[in-house]
């Protein structure tokens, strides 16, 4: 434990406290958890960073266009609080529920009738899934205007891909444990489509549903993908991709040609330090991309060389916002679990199909989409095709310059393939009724969340 | 005693403190409506329980009216009223000293040494344990209005 004598760091600071908090605070156990005091100097601030695992995830200094919230909408830091959330009432859920067909409805209601809280976990864990996946998509969409998957983020954008994938596998898989009717059919449609796939569409759909219809083997198996398999894949991609937030540059400057620069502000201006000279030395070995992220502190060597300072101290500034944003995520959501209770039908009967048998609302666009082509083209080739080139975009589109002006061609192409896909899904969930046909939403809603 | 303590040279500008504090004042006002969230519902979570409870007895009534009707009746007699080859369960003489948990050990498990078979998928038989739940609700419906059989044990046939 390095020892660092408050007195030093404040200057102002002549004497000993003899207040109860003070002596607790001075006492070795205090000390040896907390290391450190809390100092309200910008030395202090910095080691508040420093010292804390939990804030090691931020960098010391931020710029202050960070702090604005338009500047990212904190859509991905609201994504992982949703996560979070997700979490903490989904483990509440696994303590009242069994995967069993006989039972799972069961548990449903006495979630209901019997369980304290059961029905607000239940509501605020449904409504934490519908926003997850909103807002992840709406990370997506901001990521892409802003250009921020361009280099050096190509592959932080492809990780970003795949956790929207393992969103929508998370909701889906999660679709299914009420074992009502709405789940049962929206997860038959949905799984329907994966026997479209070609020469192995059989098998995947057999070996995804585990029998000839969604049945016992199917409920277990989605209940192991959705408490085990997906929340490691998730937490695991989930590190990699705020772990490269960081490494690719985090709030990097955009310099005047518009892209996002290699010089991020973790660099400092003047100076050639080691790691760098390493770098210039040796291109070929380092690719030119080495900073200094986290192994300096910047302000020692770049204190003089700064003509301007615009950074300031993550915590408090950034720290704050964080937590506010947070409060007011999980305010949002418990707001709606209050005010809306979580859906559950009658219980799943495979002999009696609701009309009309939805899938969950971000499958919405692509049943709407079947209705109109061949399963083959609207159910596999047209998503699957999507998604490749999502996950491909940063590659395809090489572009390097960030300002709207200057990247027309791929902001008007994404913009109509999002409008296409917000009109098929609105249509999807809102304007189809029994038969698939068209329907007002104002006259009756058939879609329940 | 104050402590004394010389308030440190200002590092920061004073907008970027404003808008902390503002941030804080946010915090705070989420931390509220979390609050009155939870109590919201806690307030009404018996209310909703108690709808739910009763919406429950109803579907589980009927349902077990069916299940009953399709797999008991045959032994135990048209709406539970006895004459078949089985007990009379609508009497109060069963209703009232046989508690839930008991009818269910009896019809998940069987009764050895008469013709009462398991019923319950984990013994072998066709019915899941919520369905034996819901035939459990149906009969206690017929609790209020159950008849005095004294011989409720014996059954029609068994009687020679």
């Amino acid at each position: 434990m390095v020892e660092i004598d408050p007195n030093k760091l404040e200057p102002g600071r002549t004497s000993v406290d003899h207040g109860l908090t003070a002596r607790i605070k001075r006492s070795d156990p205090w000390r040896s958890a907390f290391r450190h005091a809390q100092i309200d100097t910008p030395r202090g601030r910095a080691l508040q960073s420093f010292s804390n695992v939990f804030l090691h995830v931020y960098p010391v200094k931020i710029p202050k266009r960070v702090l604005n919230l338009r500047y990212s909408l904190r859509l991905g830091f609201i994504a992982a609080v949703l996560f979070g959330i997700l979490l903490v009432t989904g483990i509440y859920l696994m303590f009242v529920y069994t995967p069993s067909v006989g039972s799972a409805y069961g548990d449903m209601q006495n979630l209901k009738t019997g369980v304290g809280f059961g029905q607000l976990i239940r509501n605020v864990h449904r409504w934490s899934a519908h926003l997850m996946v909103l807002v992840v998509a709406l990370h997506l969409v901001r990521v892409f205007y802003a250009g921020a998957y361009k280099k050096p983020r190509e592959f932080n954008w492809v990780i970003g891909v795949m956790l929207l994938l393992i969103t929508l596998g998370f909701s889906f898989t999660g679709y299914l444990l009420p074992w009502d009717q709405l789940a049962y059919w929206a997860v038959t449609v949905g799984t329907n489509l994966v026997h479209y796939v070609p020469l192995v569409g059989g098998r995947l759909q057999d070996l995804l549903i585990g029998g000839p219809q969604v049945g016992q083997n199917t409920l277990l198996r989605f209940y192991a993908l959705h408490v085990a398999v997906l929340p490691m894949l998730l937490a695991l991609m989930l590190t990699v991709h705020i772990w490269r937030v960081r490494k690719d540059g985090f709030a990097v400057e955009r310099t005047s040609v518009g892209t996002f620069s290699e010089a991020a502000t973790e660099r400092p201006a003047g100076a050639a330090p080691a790691a760098e000279s390493m770098a210039l030395a040796a291109p070929e070995l380092y690719g030119g991309r080495v900073r200094l992220l986290g192994v300096v502190d910047r302000e020692s060597i770049t204190e003089a060389a700064r003509p301007v300072d615009d950074t300031v101290f993550t915590w408090p500034h950034l720290l704050v916002r964080h937590v506010v944003v947070a409060l007011g995520t999980a305010a949002v959501v418990l707001g709606l679990a209050v005010l809306f209770s979580a859906p559950l039908r009658g219980l799943a009967n495979p002999n009696l199909t609701p009309e009309p048998a939805k899938a969950p609302w971000y499958f919405a666009g692509l049943q709407e989409l079947l209705s109109r082509f061949d399963p083959l083209v609207a159910g596999i080739l047209l998503p699957g095709g999507a998604v490749l080139v999502l996950l491909l975009l940063p590659y395809i589109d090489r572009n390097p310059d960030t300002r709207a002006s200057h990247r027309k061609v791929a902001i008007a192409l994404f913009s109509l393939l999002l409008a296409i896909a917000v009109i098929l899904t609105v249509i999807g969930t809102f304007f189809r009724g029994p038969g698939w046909q068209f329907i007002a939403p104002w006259t009756h809603s058939y879609i329940e969340f | 005693m104050p402590r004394e303590r010389p308030r440190p040279p200002p590092f920061e500008s004073a907008w970027l403190e404003r808008s902390l504090n503002r941030y804080l004042a946010w915090g705070l006002v989420f931390m509220v409506l979390l609050l009155a969230g939870f109590i919201a519902y806690r307030v009404r979570e018996p209310g909703l329980r108690r709808d739910a409870t009763r919406a429950q007895t109803t579907s589980y009534t009927a349902i077990g009216t069916q299940i009953f009707a399709a797999s008991c009746a045959q032994c135990h007699g048209k709406n539970a009223a006895g004459g078949g080859s089985a007990p009379t369960l609508n009497s109060t003489q069963f209703l009232k000293n046989t508690t839930d948990d008991q009818i269910f050990a009896l019809v998940s498990g069987g009764v050895s040494g008469t013709e009462m078979p398991a019923w319950n998928l984990d013994y072998g038989g066709t019915l899941t344990g919520e369905q034996v739940r819901q035939v459990i609700t149906y009969l206690r419906s017929l609790e209020p209005h159950a008849p005095s059989v004294p011989g409720w044990r014996q059954s029609a046939k068994a009687t020679p």
